[in-house]
Parts: structure tokens; C-alpha cells; sequence
């Protein structure tokens, strides 16, 4: 019934999971989409050419290579999550080639939408994030990466210059 | 100066009269009929039953209003004019002059066949000639000029069956609504209402027949009768208000004189004149029922009453037309009101409104501006270098919801939009705003844009905006750098990966590519996160939350430990 995935390798596009571990065994409960090890790593955002090629639903997040930051889609628009200016990232590897237009891995049951590269789908479900408890953990990242930050329950998000930080509102 | 009377202080009746006193206002603006007859006021002479406006006029700045605000004065359930339940007016005016109140008429004491045409826009004081201090208006503003026919109480025999003079006669309703130009609603608060040259007469075959207009506020508001500086009255001998009931009379209408202000029981024609306060707050729209009141039977100086057996005297002569005519404006003041707060230092980027209003380090060349709810700039002021900021008296009339404060980097020009965007000076950011005393919270917009605020004639405080040293953290590189093992992408890669994707990337579990499209988490509801059993609950869980529009993540596995991150912060 329950249909859990090790990932390792270049996934294909059209695939589709109900849970998945990255790192590790198993995910942690029923109720967890995507789940990750314990060792000091991220999670990598898709680097998007500029935030109006993206037909996003609310809550996609991105790394923005036009102006080199994260951002998340809220219902008012984009959010910049970096914040700071100095972002940079080398596209080399990606420039010139384009998007399969139906590449799309779904974790839960599929829908028409949202679009996106790496969708977790169901409703009763939440992804964990990597955490560390200091992103100097994280030895060179790449640009676009996302973290927990256990000391002090900090979201972190790296340009490709510096991690920006943010935290619970109330 | 005269001054405002609000329903705050000491009531004292004496002689009838209600008072309502408080201390002098201090830093109030009023707003009038103008001082000339011209662009503010309503057009024209002659009879018209069209509605009449007036657009105020700022006394302090000496000029109309910056946002039009202006009132109309419009006449309502009328009950004397053809196929109204009064019927027509006796005598041969014009059929388009016969409703029982109207602007720019008066009485013609010298023919029965047409009323006198004067302007609809007169000096208040034009009728009956009442001194300053009967009035809290300037005597020489500008007035709405109303007209009431007793011709409507005859015919051509004398008095319509059934008319006695023991009873006011109700003849509609005068209504004044108050608007900005755009024609929104505008309210005002204890608005003193002057009224000049009420009472009228006539004297059929020698007898002389006296009445006068009586006016009573509709709406559920205690009146007063305002206070000239001396605190005596602004009122003329016989101008009398009940407070609670709202009436407003002449009470002395027999016939004596023609000028005010005599005494001894005889009055008068045009003899009454007064200004009295609607004590109430936000006021729109105030009606006043309308009365012809009877002299009680009274014809003749005497006070003698009509003897028994013969008819009272009828209302106007073959001759003449008769009613009553008054003038009447209207007009309200302001507090100026100043709009202030802080820009303040905020290490720890919170909820709460740390500002304690002093002793900030903060940097310079941020302005603040005040903006309409048309988005342009109405005041700019730098923000000193210890955070504070003020918008000193506001210039104009500027009242209602959706102002804000927008911080900008140069100075912004009142009437055009702020420049736009702020960019926070060099090492540091804006940690959100907060509006208002006691505090409500963080708007976490980063922006420099206050949340909206209303302004309603008192001292606007604390519209706050948080800013801190950014605290950006530089990558570590000191260290075993991990290569990135898995990927997703959508470029089309495959086994054979000359470019060595994904383990280019570092330091990530997964490394996601794709030129168009993101990364989606997991999107619930509050009721389908809640729906989560307790026990499967993660620390480091993150949604985005549907119902809240935020990034929400679980800081400690239990159903009380989603919280959204939309507050910046610095790690330690």
C-alpha cells in the first residue's frame, strides 16, 4: 500500500511516490511527504531564469538566477526570501539547454496542477526539512539551498554570497 | 474667537436654555460658509426646490477646502404644492414656485401674484440684522436662503377650514449631508448649525397676524446653544432650543416690531437669530423637521386673542405673499492633528513594538512620508538621526481611513506619489512596521510601508517601522565539501552527464533543475494540517500554509508548533 522510495541518481520525469527518503531508511511518519538523513546538507532550488517564466501556484519556491535570490510565490506575489543584493550563481551547465515541458515529480497523488519540477501533492502530508543546527555546517553550498536551522528554529536560504535567516512571527 | 461647545463639561439650564460649556479648544480649524458669495457656494437667485450646495471654506488657510468637503442642503416630504396632501398655495404664483419651502424666494408684500426672487446664497447675516453675538458664523459668511409661504395656510376667502393658530403646521423636512468632492461621505463632529431671521407676518385688515419658522433636528442628537467668547449665548432674545427634544423656535411670534433684539414680550418680525451645536460625533447628515408656528391666536401688539365669535385673521392678505424667509449655514471644526512615530532599532526583528521612542542609532537619509488613500504624498519630513519623526499640524482637512506612512530615501513632493522603492541605507534592513499605541503587532511588511491608519481629529502616535544591521552570514568553506547525489531535473540528462550534474552542486540531498518550473511543498489548510495526528508530527516540518499564505513550519513536533516564518532574523 504504502509505497516508500530510496532515491539515489537522476530521477526521470513523469515519476511519482507517495513517500520518499533521501538519506536514510525510511521517513520518519505516515505523515511525512519527503524526509531526509541526518548528515549537514540542503535542499537545492530549481535555478529559474526570473520568476515570470514560472507558472507557479502559491507556495513555490524558487532560486532566481536573474537577480540571484530565493523566493517564495504568496498570494500577493513573489517574496524575496534573500534579501540581500550579492547573490551570484554559474549557470554554465543549464544555459542553452530548455525544460521538457511534462517534467514533473510528484511525491502523492498527482493533480494537473500545481506545475513544478519536484511536487509534493498530498494534503495531509509535510515535507521535513534538511537541518543542521549552523549552516557552517554546510561546507561551500551551492546557490539556492534551503536549511533548518536547529539553534534558535531558523529558516536559512543561500544566494550563492550569504545566508539570509527568518524566523516564526508569533 | 468663539468657541466650540462639546457634550463634555457642566450642564446648566436658566430661562429655558440648555448650555453646554468646556474649556477653550486649542488648535482647531474652522470650517465655514465662505466670507463673498462665489465658487463655494450655491448659485443664482429665485425660487428653486433643487438641492443647494456649498463647499467649505478653511477658515485658517483662508481658502476652500483641499478635499471639497462641502454639504447640501436638500428639501424632503414637502407638504404643501399641487397634488400634495396641504394642496396648492393660495394666490397666483406660478405653478413652479409653489411648494410650501424653498431656496431663493421670499415674500412679496406688495403682490400676490409672484414671489420675490433673491440669491440662494446670502450673508447670514442679510435678515432681520442680528448682531455678532448672536451668531458663532462670522455675520458676515455666506448662507443658504430658505423660504417658507404661509399662503399655504389660506385661501382665497381667508383661512383653510380646520387651520387654527393654537398648532404648528408641519411643512416638510430640510436635510444636510455632508460629502468630500468625490462624494464619499464625510463626518463631522459637533457641527453648530446658525440660523438667522426667524418670524414672519402679516396684517390682514389691520389686524396683524404674526408666526415663525420652527425647526426640529430628526436624528437623535442633544443640541446646544453655542458660546460666544463671554460664554454668553450666540442668541438673540426669543431664539430657543429645547436640547432634548431638538426644537428650535422663535418664541415670541405675535406681531410687534420689525427689528430684533426688542424686549418686553413683543416681537417680531426676523427677530429671532441663533447658532446651536448637534453634540455628536461623525456625524453625515442632519434633518430638521420643518413648522410654521402660530401666534396662539394673538393679533395685535397687545397679545389680545382673537374674541370669541369672530374669526381668526388669515395667514396673508389678497395682496401680499407672506411667509416666513431665515438664512442658515452650517459649519464644523477640527482638531489639527499631528502624525508621528519612530524609526527604531530592532535586533531581535519581532512581533512585539520594541520602540521605546528615544535613544535610536539610525542611520540618515530616510524620509518619512505621509500619503492619501490617493497614494500621493500630502506631507515628507527627514527622520532624525535618533528615529523620530513628526508630521506637524496637517495642512488641510484630511480625515477618514487609508492613510499611511511611507519611508522613502529622498524627499518626497506633496501631491505626487513617494519615490519609490526604498532601498535601507547600506548594512542595514527594515525588520517590519507597526501602527499605533498599545501595540499591534508586526505587519512584517519590509517594504517601509505602514499598514493603512485612519485619522479622525486626534494626534495619530507610533506608526513605527523596526530597522536593524543585516546580519548575513557568509558560507563556510573550511571543511569537507559533500557532493550533491541526487537530482531532478528537467533538462533532459540522462546516464551519460558530461557536465557532472548533480554532484556539481554542493552540500545539498537534492539538487532540483529546471529553467521554468519550482519547488512546491506540501499545501494545506489549517484544517488539514490540524487533521495531522499529534503523534506524526516532525520537528522541522514545513507546509505552505493555504489559509494563513505563509511558509509554516513545525518547531517542535507538537500540534502547537507550526508558527509562520515571515519575520526576518539573525542567526547566532
Amino acid at each position: 500500500m504504502k509505497k516508500l522510495i530510496i532515491l539515489s541518481g537522476i530521477l526521470m520525469s513523469g515519476m511519482l511516490f507517495s513517500q520518499v527518503a533521501i538519506g536514510k531508511n525510511a521517513v520518519s511518519s505516515d505523515a511525512v511527504s519527503l524526509d531526509f538523513g541526518n548528515e549537514n546538507r540542503g535542499l537545492l532550488l530549481p535555478w529559474v531564469d526570473n520568476t515570470a517564466a514560472v507558472n507557479a501556484v502559491d507556495g513555490t519556491m524558487i532560486y532566481d538566477t536573474s537577480d540571484h535570490k530565493v523566493k517564495v510565490k504568496y498570494a500577493a506575489g513573489w517574496v524575496d526570501l534573500s534579501v540581500d543584493n550579492t547573490g551570484a550563481a554559474d549557470t554554465t551547465i543549464q544555459d542553452g539547454k530548455s525544460d521538457l515541458a511534462d517534467a514533473k515529480v510528484s511525491i502523492g497523488t498527482p493533480t494537473a496542477s500545481p506545475d513544478g519540477i519536484l511536487v509534493l501533492e498530498d494534503d495531509n502530508k509535510a515535507m521535513v526539512l534538511p537541518k543542521v543546527s549552523s549552516v557552517n555546517d554546510i561546507v561551500s553550498p551551492s546557490p539556492g539551498m534551503m536549511v533548518f536551522v536547529t539553534s534558535g528554529n531558523l529558516l536559512a536560504v543561500f544566494n550563492g554570497t550569504v545566508w539570509t535567516f527568518w524566523q516564526a512571527v508569533d | 474667537m468663539k468657541k466650540l461647545l462639546t457634550n463634555l463639561g457642566v450642564c446648566t439650564f436658566m430661562l429655558g436654555l440648555s448650555l453646554f460649556m468646556s474649556p477653550a479648544s486649542m488648535g482647531q480649524t474652522q470650517f465655514i460658509f465662505g466670507p463673498t458669495s462665489g465658487p463655494g457656494g450655491a448659485s443664482g437667485s429665485g425660487y428653486t426646490v433643487d438641492p443647494q450646495k456649498v463647499v467649505f471654506w478653511n477658515d485658517a488657510l483662508g481658502e476652500f477646502s483641499d478635499l471639497g468637503v462641502n454639504v447640501t442642503f436638500s428639501l424632503e416630504n414637502q407638504q404643501y404644492g399641487p397634488d400634495l396632501p396641504g394642496g396648492v398655495l393660495e394666490g397666483g404664483a406660478p405653478v413652479n414656485q409653489q411648494l410650501g419651502i424653498a431656496f431663493g424666494r421670499d415674500v412679496n408684500n406688495a403682490n400676490n401674484n409672484s414671489p420675490a426672487s433673491v440669491n440662494r446664497y446670502n450673508q447670514l447675516n442679510g435678515i432681520g440684522n442680528p448682531a455678532a453675538s448672536h451668531l458663532y458664523s462670522p455675520p458676515n459668511s455666506q448662507s443658504i436662503w430658505v423660504n417658507l409661504l404661509a399662503d399655504a395656510l389660506i385661501t382665497s376667502s381667508g383661512n383653510k377650514p380646520g387651520v387654527v393658530k393654537t398648532q404648528p403646521y408641519y411643512f416638510g423636512q430640510l436635510k444636510m449631508t455632508f460629502k468630500d468632492e468625490d462624494g464619499n461621505p464625510f463626518p463631522v463632529s459637533n457641527p453648530i448649525v446658525n440660523i438667522a431671521g426667524l418670524g414672519g407676518w402679516t396684517s390682514p385688515s389691520g389686524m396683524y397676524v404674526g408666526y415663525s419658522v420652527g425647526m426640529q433636528l430628526v436624528e437623535n442628537y442633544n443640541i446646544s446653544l453655542a458660546l460666544n467668547q463671554d460664554e454668553t449665548p450666540t442668541a438673540s432674545p426669543f431664539f430657543t432650543i429645547n436640547s432634548t427634544t431638538g426644537t428650535i423656535e422663535n418664541s415670541s411670534r405675535f406681531f410687534h416690531s420689525d427689528s430684533q433684539g426688542t424686549t418686553g414680550g413683543n416681537v417680531s418680525r426676523s427677530g429671532a437669530s441663533g447658532s446651536i451645536v448637534v453634540n455628536g460625533t461623525n456625524i453625515t447628515e442632519l434633518t430638521f423637521n420643518i413648522y410654521l408656528n402660530m401666534d396662539d391666536g394673538r393679533r395685535d401688539s397687545g397679545g389680545w386673542t382673537t374674541p370669541p365669535g369672530e374669526d381668526d385673521p388669515p395667514f396673508a392678505t389678497s395682496s401680499q405673499v407672506s411667509g416666513d424667509s431665515f438664512n442658515l449655514s452650517v459649519m464644523f471644526e477640527r482638531a489639527d492633528v499631528t502624525v508621528s512615530g519612530n524609526v527604531f532599532n530592532d535586533p531581535d526583528r519581532g512581533f512585539v513594538n520594541n520602540s521605546s521612542g528615544v535613544a535610536n542609532l539610525i542611520p540618515s537619509g530616510i524620509f518619512a512620508n505621509l500619503i492619501d488613500t490617493g497614494g500621493n504624498v500630502i506631507a515628507s519630513t527627514a527622520v532624525a538621526t535618533d528615529g523620530a519623526y513628526t508630521f506637524g499640524t496637517i495642512p488641510d482637512i484630511y480625515t477618514g481611513s487609508g492613510y499611511k506612512v511611507v519611508l522613502t530615501n529622498t524627499a518626497g513632493t506633496a501631491g505626487n506619489p513617494p519615490p519609490t522603492p526604498f532601498t535601507p541605507p547600506a548594512g542595514w534592513e527594515v525588520t517590519g512596521s507597526w501602527n499605533g499605541t498599545p501595540n499591534t503587532g508586526n505587519t512584517y511588511d519590509f517594504s517601509g510601508s505602514s499598514a493603512d491608519f485612519s485619522i479622525s481629529g486626534v494626534n495619530i502616535e507610533n506608526i513605527n517601522f523596526g530597522i536593524a544591521e543585516a546580519c548575513f552570514i557568509s558560507a563556510n568553506t573550511v571543511g569537507e565539501i559533500l557532493d550533491t547525489e541526487v537530482g531532478i531535473s528537467a533538462l533532459g540528462r540522462d546516464a551519460f552527464n558530461p557536465d557532472g550534474w548533480p554532484q556539481l552542486r554542493k552540500g545539498a540531498w537534492i539538487a532540483l533543475e529546471a529553467h521554468t518550473k519550482g519547488f512546491v511543498p506540501n499545501r494545506l489548510t489549517t484544517a488539514q494540517r490540524d487533521e495531522i495526528p499529534s503523534a506524526q508530527l516532525v520537528s522541522g516540518m514545513m507546509i505552505y500554509n493555504i489559509t494563513d499564505d505563509c511558509l509554516q513550519i513545525n518547531v517542535d513536533g507538537t500540534a502547537t508548533g507550526w508558527h509562520c516564518f515571515k519575520g526576518r532574523a539573525c542567526s547566532n
